[in-house]
C-alpha cells in the first residue's frame, strides 16, 4: 500500500511541484497551507511521512514540529523541512524540536524523492 | 552615486536572481537594468526585510504580466499571482543566506501580491535599482529598494558556512 505525505506550504504552486513529483514516485499525497492545518491533519492520522515549509502564516513549520513532537503517537513520523532558509541556528532549532531533515529550496526532485524514500519507507 | 554597501546588495540581487530564474525557467538569464515598462494585465509581488546590522531594511518587488510570469517555471503555473509571490520569496531568502556570509541576519516579511493594469514601481528608499530579467524570450522586471547607516561596512566572512539551495541534509 503506497505511503502518504502531507505537503504543507503556503503557496499552492509549491504544493503542486512537491506533490506532483511525489506521485511520479508513487506516493499518495495530501495537502494543508499552513501549521494549523497540517498538524490536524497529522492528528487525523494516515501520514507516514511530511514535507513542511517554516515560515507560514497562522503557524509556523517549526512550531507544527514542536506541537506535533509532544504527541508519542508521532514520535516516529519523519518531517522534512523544506524551506528558502539556510542559516545553522535555525536548522539546529528544527533538528531539536524533532524534525528528521532540511532541504533549502528551490528543491531537487530526485534528491527530494530519495530523502523521502530513505525516511518513509 | 551608491555606497559599498549597495554595490554588494545590489551585486547579491544580481547573482541570486540569475541562478533563481535560471533553475527555474531551465535557461540562460539576461540581467539589464532597465524600469518596468509593461502594458496592460500584470501581476506583482513585494516583500519586505530588515536586518539589525547596518539598520538595514528594504523590499523586492517582482512585476510581470500573468503569461509571462507563468515561463519562469519549468513546471505549469495554475496561478501566476502564488508563483510570483514564491519566486519573490525565494528570491529573497536566496539573498538573506548570502547576507549572512557579510555578518547580516535579516527577517523576511510576508509576500504581497498586487494585480491591475498598467502597474508603476518605484520606491521612495534612497537606494534603488530596477532590471528587466529576461528568460526564453520573456520578461519581468524587478525593483529591489533599500536603506542602511551610512557607516555600514560589510565584509564577506567565508568561514561562515550557510546551507546551499537544493542542499539535503538528514539529520
Amino acid at each position: 500500500m503506497p505511503s502518504t505525505v502531507l505537503v504543507v506550504d503556503d503557496s499552492v504552486t509549491v504544493r503542486q511541484q512537491v506533490g506532483a513529483a511525489l506521485k511520479q514516485a508513487g506516493f499518495v499525497v495530501t495537502e494543508a497551507k499552513d501549521g494549523v492545518e497540517g498538524k490536524n491533519k497529522i492528528t487525523a492520522g494516515g501520514i507516514s511521512c511530511v514535507i513542511c515549509d517554516v515560515n507560514m502564516p497562522n503557524k509556523n513549520g517549526i512550531e507544527m514540529v514542536e506541537e506535533v513532537k509532544t504527541d508519542e503517537r508521532f514520535a516516529k513520523l519523519p518531517i522534512i523541512m523544506l524551506t528558502t532558509e539556510g542559516a545553522p541556528e535555525l536548522i539546529q532549532r528544527a533538528k531539536k524540536a524533532g524534525a528528521s531533515g532540511w532541504i533549502v529550496k528551490p528543491f531537487k526532485a530526485d534528491m527530494l524523492i530519495a530523502a523521502v524514500q530513505k525516511l518513509c519507507c | 552615486m551608491y555606497s559599498d554597501t549597495d554595490e554588494i546588495v545590489f551585486s547579491l540581487f544580481e547573482e541570486s536572481a540569475r541562478e533563481l530564474i535560471e533553475y527555474h525557467s531551465q535557461s540562460p538569464v539576461e540581467i539589464s537594468n532597465a524600469k518596468c515598462q509593461l502594458e496592460g494585465r500584470e501581476v506583482a509581488s513585494v516583500l519586505g526585510f530588515g536586518a539589525e546590522r547596518c539598520d538595514m531594511h528594504g523590499s523586492v518587488a517582482l512585476i510581470g504580466r500573468p503569461e509571462s510570469i507563468r515561463t519562469f517555471n519549468r513546471d505549469s503555473v495554475d496561478n501566476p499571482s502564488d508563483w510570483i509571490g514564491e519566486l519573490n520569496n525565494q528570491l529573497v531568502g536566496r539573498i538573506k543566506n548570502r547576507l549572512i556570509q557579510y555578518g547580516v541576519t535579516v527577517q523576511m516579511g510576508t509576500p504581497i501580491i498586487l494585480s491591475g493594469d498598467n502597474l508603476d514601481l518605484d520606491g521612495l528608499s534612497a537606494s534603488q535599482k530596477h532590471w528587466r530579467l529576461t528568460a526564453n524570450g520573456v520578461s519581468i522586471y524587478a525593483l529591489l529598494a533599500f536603506k542602511a547607516m551610512p557607516t555600514c561596512s560589510l565584509q564577506l566572512d567565508s568561514q561562515k558556512v550557510v546551507m546551499e539551495e537544493g542542499a539535503v541534509c538528514l539529520f
